[in-house]
């Protein structure tokens, strides 16, 4: 079939206040039913903490936990920043100077979402240490050994260089579409050019760079891979500490109620926050005037982009590779590995279709009856998905274990965790694709004498199916990767490509875990790199 | 007496408020079955309002309404819009894009008779030759026929069609509005219009229906509506009217412009048309040229009056006037209003 494109007509907008027909109730039971399995782990973990009657806290001492909030909050606020400033700087440099190559650079600086951060961590790790790569190349030019990378400051390092690049893919577009006139306008009041970056440039930039550090906050307080890998004590390591470690769940529900709260003020921050960004920034008429960097300024652009993608990417691939050939050239049998890879791509696969099929009813509520409850629906569902997935996990572990014994430790109740906790994720695709079919068209075909249900098959669905797929896509990408809640929740010896990675680095089989971490990296490399190039040629 | 034949269309004090704005106050309308009828009104007056829940898009908060003797909408009555059996002409055609304009066309009929009617609306619109295109591929002007097939397919009780020309450049659109008011005719399916566009009301419809304010002012034929308005707003709305006072004494009302015979007493308003006014250069005439307007095919032009009113008048190319003219004024008929607070 040829390609379809939208009409040439772009739909009048409804007025304002119109409201629609109303919608029926199969709608509001299907859209109910596949949101409130997210809110339940949550109101769990909260009432856990809030019950009346006194607070379980399984033992965990208020030092404890103070000592907890402090070391979070260090990571929080330090990999925050640096990422800020990582991530800022490279978009500047990629979009306002006159560096050479630089859609090229950008996409090198994009290029380290493909690594997960826990792959990272043990990337650091493969390379420090007595046996490391670093240190074995150290060893050979006759320099002193890495020591292996562990504490605050690995784990600092690790989460900075892994999420930097969310920075600069929201930044990049805000610069881009800054409008230059208004630089000109404060130059020719007499500014310096120091004092226009500071009270013009930046002050437009604040939304993206709000929306960012939000972003990258709860990024770092929901972090478990890297920071249990690189033995650095936060909420996450010390709930999985405690999990393992006991029968009574008490302590380990408590912490996650705990974190939950604290992290539900990052979500709702960004819940407001989100969206503004875009509206703040005025589309510029003309593309800026570059900054020409030339001389020491240049080399040192040059010397900063290539050091951040050498630690970022070049490093933890060699790495990878290296533990790979080592395994290899030792003799080792990598056939586990592509029963992982496949029981990841299985179990991903089948929650993304679950998840597409999901949405489509809480996308419809959403594009086309707004309202209050429709809007509680999907704040509920960004929640469940921006929270600590290893305390959603924990959440719906316990709830499995008193009210569903029969879907304990089975691929359903981990399948329908990922629906719960990546619904947003095929839920804007979906909305985005359903905002531009027209609701004219939908009207059309009820005048036609077609139902509704017969639209939504006739016309809706075919019309939105590609942003289904999209949704879809991205939902089979994060499954992938996703390992904390994985843990908590597969049937035992369900071993996927991150399961594997995980247990393996903790044991110090880099070799296995290197094998397992290519494999990942090299399955979602591809549609990520599509998908981050597309929204950045945007 | 006769019964009145059943109305194709008959809503009865429909009523719409979206939040703190009442879109419809209570229309009421009756649509002849086979006619053409269009609602005419400014933006925001509820025509477009009326349209949607005739077509069971919207429901409203009070009324019903009619469909060729069948109650669509009333109390305990909500039909659907799939079993309305009305067809609608979007103003962006609303053509399914993923479709051809075959399939588009075939879109409402059941699949038995779905090739055969496809054919017969294809060639009633003439567009046999592009079945297979699809909507993207066409003209603003073959879209627009598209939708029209589409919505007559079905055969339906009436068709509506909201704004149908506005986006059509001004060309193209007089050429369109004529072919589609020739396949409506012939295809004798009574037909809505709604359009802010008085030259396109008149000279497209069979009858007129005037909205302001969510009702309907006034329905008639275009000639009745451009010659006989209920009030000024009316006159204004339909065409160039200059409007002077006057008294009526034995059925006489005498203006500043001349004297009309009319019905009514006292004092009262006279609606001119400037295309009804005459002009003739006269050495000592009663009125001066103030200002001219020449179109090529015709001039404006505009002629105080000894009592300090104005009046416009609508002439051949020839003579040419100039301004200070001094001309003798005639008027051919005009139509008088009770004056506000007089009645």
């Amino acid at each position: 079939m040829a390609t379809v494109t939208p009409p040439a007509v772009v739909p009048p907008p409804l007025a304002p206040g119109r409201k629609r027909r109303r919608p029926t109730p199969a709608l509001w039971v299907m859209a109910i039913a596949v949101t409130l399995p997210g809110a339940a782990p949550i109101a769990h973990l909260l009432w856990t903490v809030v019950r009346p009657g006194g607070i379980d806290s399984g033992g965990i001492s208020a030092p404890r936990l103070g000592q907890l909030f402090a070391s979070t909050g260090l990571l929080v606020v330090t990999v925050t920043a640096t990422a800020l400033v990582l991530g800022t700087a490279t978009a500047w440099l990629t979009t306002r100077t006159n560096l050479a190559g630089r859609g090229f650079w950008s996409m090198l600086v994009s290029l380290p979402l493909v690594i997960p951060s826990y792959v990272g961590a043990l990337a650091m790790l493969g390379s420090s240490g007595n046996t490391g790569v670093v240190s074995v190349a150290l060893d050979a030019i006759g320099l002193p050994k890495l020591g292996v990378f562990s504490g605050f400051w690995a784990a600092w390092g690790a989460l900075s260089l892994w999420n930097f690049s969310y920075v600069h893919l929201i930044t990049t577009p805000a610069l881009a579409r800054m409008d230059p006139t208004l630089e000109e306008a404060s130059r020719g009041l007499g500014a310096s050019s120091r004092r226009t970056f500071l009270d013009v440039v930046l002050p437009q930039l604040r939304p993206a760079l709000l929306s960012s550090s939000l972003l990258v906050g709860l990024y770092v307080i929901s972090d478990f891979g890297a920071v249990s890998l690189l033995r650095y004590e936060t909420f996450t390591r010390a709930i999985y500490t405690q999990f393992r470690g006991r029968l009574d769940l008490t302590p380990a529900l408590f912490l996650s109620g705990v974190l939950v709260m604290a992290a539900l003020v990052l979500v709702i921050a960004e819940q407001r926050n989100r969206g503004r960004a875009s509206l703040a920034s005025r589309r510029a008429t003309r593309p800026a005037d570059r900054v020409v960097l030339g001389g020491f300024p240049r080399m040192a652009a040059y010397g900063f982009l290539t050091a951040l993608v050498i630690a970022s990417l070049v490093l933890p691939l060699i790495t990878l590779g290296w533990w790979t050939v080592q395994g290899l050239s030792l003799g080792n049998v990598f056939g586990s590995v592509w029963a992982e890879a496949s029981r990841s791509a299985g179990v991903a696969l089948g929650a993304a279709a679950v998840t597409a099929a999901a949405a489509l009813p809480v996308a419809i509520l959403t594009v086309r009856h707004p309202g209050r409850l429709s809007r509680a629906l999907e704040a509920i569902s960004w929640s469940t998905y921006s929270l600590p997935h290893l305390a959603v996990g924990l959440g719906f572990l316990v709830l499995s274990l008193r009210y569903a014994r029969g879907v304990y430790q089975t691929v359903t109740l981990l399948v329908i965790a990922y629906v719960a906790m990546f619904l947003p994720q095929a839920l804007s695709a979906t909305q985005a694709g359903l905002r531009q079919v027209g609701t004219n068209l939908e009207d059309a075909s009820r005048s036609l004498g077609s139902g509704g249900l017969a639209t939504l098959a006739r016309v809706t669905i075919p019309l939105v199916w590609r942003s289904l797929l999209a949704g879809g896509a991205l939902v089979f990408l994060t499954v992938m990767k996703e390992l904390p809640a994985t843990l908590m929740l597969r049937p035992t010896g369900f071993e996927t490509l991150a399961v594997r990675i995980w247990s393996a680095s903790s044991e110090l089989f880099y070799t296995q875990a290197s094998v397992a971490a290519l494999v990942l990296v090299g399955i979602s490399a591809v549609p990520l790199y599509l998908l981050v190039t597309r929204d950045l040629h945007r | 007496m006769t019964e009145p034949p059943v109305a194709a269309i008959r809503t009865r004090g429909l009523e719409k408020w979206f939040g703190e704005t009442q879109a419809l106050a209570g229309l009421d309308l009756d649509v002849p079955t086979g006619s053409l009828m269009t609602l005419l009104g400014p933006s925001g007056s509820g025509k477009t309002t009326a349209l949607r829940l005739i077509a069971g898009f919207d429901r409203p908060d009070q009324g019903t309404i009619d469909i060729d003797g069948r109650t669509v909408v009333g109390p305990g009555v909500f039909v659907p819009p799939e079993r309305r059996r009305v067809g609608m002409v979007f103003q962006d055609y609303a053509l399914f894009p993923h479709l051809t304009v075959s399939r588009n066309a075939g879109y409402g009929v059941a699949r038995p008779t779905r090739a055969a009617r496809v054919a017969e609306v294809l060639a009633l619109v003439g567009l046999s030759s592009k079945a297979d295109r699809l909507p993207h591929e066409l003209s603003g002007g073959e879209q627009q026929r598209v939708a029209l097939a589409r919505a007559l397919a079905p055969d339906p009780e009436v068709i509506l069609l909201d704004e149908p020309f506005s986006n059509l450049d001004a060309t193209l659109r007089a050429k369109v509005r004529g072919e589609v008011a020739e396949i409506l005719r012939r295809s004798g399916t009574t037909a809505i219009f709604v359009t802010h566009d008085q030259e396109e009301a008149l000279s497209l419809s069979d009858i007129v229906a005037v909205m302001r304010d969510g009702r309907v002012i006034q329905t008639g034929t275009p000639a009745e509506l451009y010659h006989r308005p209920a009030d000024t707003w009316v006159a204004s709305f339909l065409g160039d009217a200059d409007f002077l006072p006057g008294e009526v004494e034995d059925g006489v009302v005498a203006t500043s412009a001349g004297t009309f015979t009319t019905g009514g007493h006292g004092p009262v308003t006279v609606m001119i048309r400037p295309e009804s006014v005459t002009l003739l250069p006269a050495e000592h005439g009663t009125g001066v040229v103030h200002r001219r307007e020449f179109f090529g095919h015709d001039q404006l032009v505009t002629v105080g009056l000894p009592d300090g009113s104005i009046i416009r008048a609508r002439l051949g190319p020839s003579p040419l006037f100039e301004i200070g003219d001094r001309v003798d004024v005639s008027v051919e008929g005009a139509a008088t209003f009770p004056q506000p607070g007089s009645n």
